[in-house]
């Protein structure tokens, strides 16, 4: 199917890859209702996928455009891979900051409150705060300018 | 400044800090305050997507990993049969190699017929003429001489002598009665001596030689 789309930059291994994540986050999240075989799910996953690199590359008619479906949140995935890309643009200690203030790195009693950041840090709570509002107001720039949210 | 403050009361209000009176008045501020509300909004957004993010690269490295070790599976199956198909081919060849170079021409080989009636059926490996004709007529037959006379359960031990020993010769027994060779076979000069066990030979007079010699000596058999 990926090699139909003639597209080169479009690898059939990628593809798969990126739609059975999606699909499995879908199943996880409850978004799969099971109206079809999980199999025909993530066809349409795959070919939606494929659709919107071609888009990229040869924009779609109106007609065709409809014919890709969003019941797989594919704005959601969309929102997702920014924020990926987002991060890795972001220095360590500001992706560490917010990482320790959203509750992804485990620090002593995993609280996400400020003095235990900063313990975990070995910083003042005050500046752990203003580390945290300075990298945060950055993500939100980057966001903004990346005009895909709010 | 403004900013700086309202995500300070944002980030308090997260952490469970506001009570009573401050509590009720930044409920309040979200209803009231669009533009507050929409930055909570979006602290919240940020938040979940930064998680969810972090959760899909996660879920994406596993696929990954599995996929890479279900291609290495597949890889390993065929290779293994691949490699059993490279044995086989690899006995194959060496079995041709063995059947076409190897093996032992029989043809070529010394073939030793005690009881030949007919010469064709002995096989025999003789060296080329030129190399007996240095030697037949140096060949000495010492045993048996003079018409010896054996009776049926005697061994026969016929023996020679000659100046060299590199040299494939026949040995052949030929009644004297019928002319006709009743007995052949290879030898090496340099054996110098051939054995013959009781019973092969049947009474009657007897001639043996040597291939070429010209020379014969007689025994009996009685």
């Amino acid at each position: 199917m990926v090699k139909g789309f003639k597209i080169i930059s479009l690898v059939p291994d990628d593809i798969f890859q990126e739609g059975l994540t999606r699909a499995i986050i879908n199943v996880r999240n409850k978004r799969f209702k099971g109206d079809s075989s999980f199999s025909t799910y993530l066809y349409g996953i795959c070919r939606n996928l494929c659709l919107k690199e071609y888009n990229r590359q040869k924009p779609l008619t109106n007609k065709e455009m409809k014919d890709i479906g969003d019941e797989t949140g594919d704005d959601y995935f969309e929102e997702l891979q920014m924020i990926i890309t987002l991060k890795e643009r972001l220095d360590e200690q500001c992706r560490k900051i917010i990482d320790l203030r959203f509750g992804l790195l485990p620090n002593e009693k995993n609280s996400t409150r400020f003095d235990a950041i900063a313990r975990f840090l070995g910083i003042h709570a005050d500046n752990a705060r203003q580390r945290f509002r300075r990298c945060f107001a950055k993500l939100k720039t980057m966001v903004s300018q990346q005009k895909a949210f709010i | 400044m403004k900013n700086d403050k309202d995500n300070q009361l944002i980030e308090d209000y997260i952490d469970g800090i506001p009570e009573g009176k401050e509590l009720e008045a930044f409920q309040k501020r979200l209803e009231t305050d669009k533009a507050f509300a929409r930055e909570y909004e979006l602290r919240k957004n940020l938040a979940r997507l930064w998680k969810d993010a972090y959760t899909f690269q996660e879920t994406k490295d596993e696929v990954g990993h599995i996929m890479q070790q279900e291609k290495q599976s597949v890889f390993n199956r065929y290779r293994k049969a691949w490699y059993y198909v490279a044995v086989a081919a690899s006995i194959a060849l060496l079995i041709g190699i063995y059947w076409l170079f190897v093996r032992p021409d029989n043809s070529k080989h010394l073939h030793r017929n005690e009881m030949a009636e007919v010469a064709d059926s002995v096989i025999f490996h003789r060296d080329k003429p030129e190399k007996l004709a240095k030697v037949r007529y140096n060949i000495q037959l010492i045993s048996p001489v003079n018409d010896q006379q054996y009776t049926g359960k005697d061994t026969l031990v016929f023996r020679w002598t000659a100046p060299v020993d590199t040299v494939n010769i026949s040995f052949g027994i030929m009644d004297s009665k019928t002319r006709r060779i009743v007995f052949r076979s290879g030898v090496s000069l340099s054996d110098a001596v051939f054995t013959l066990y009781p019973g092969m030979l049947p009474p009657g007079k007897y001639a043996w030689y040597l291939q070429d010699t010209m020379k014969m000596n007689h025994f009996t058999i009685k």
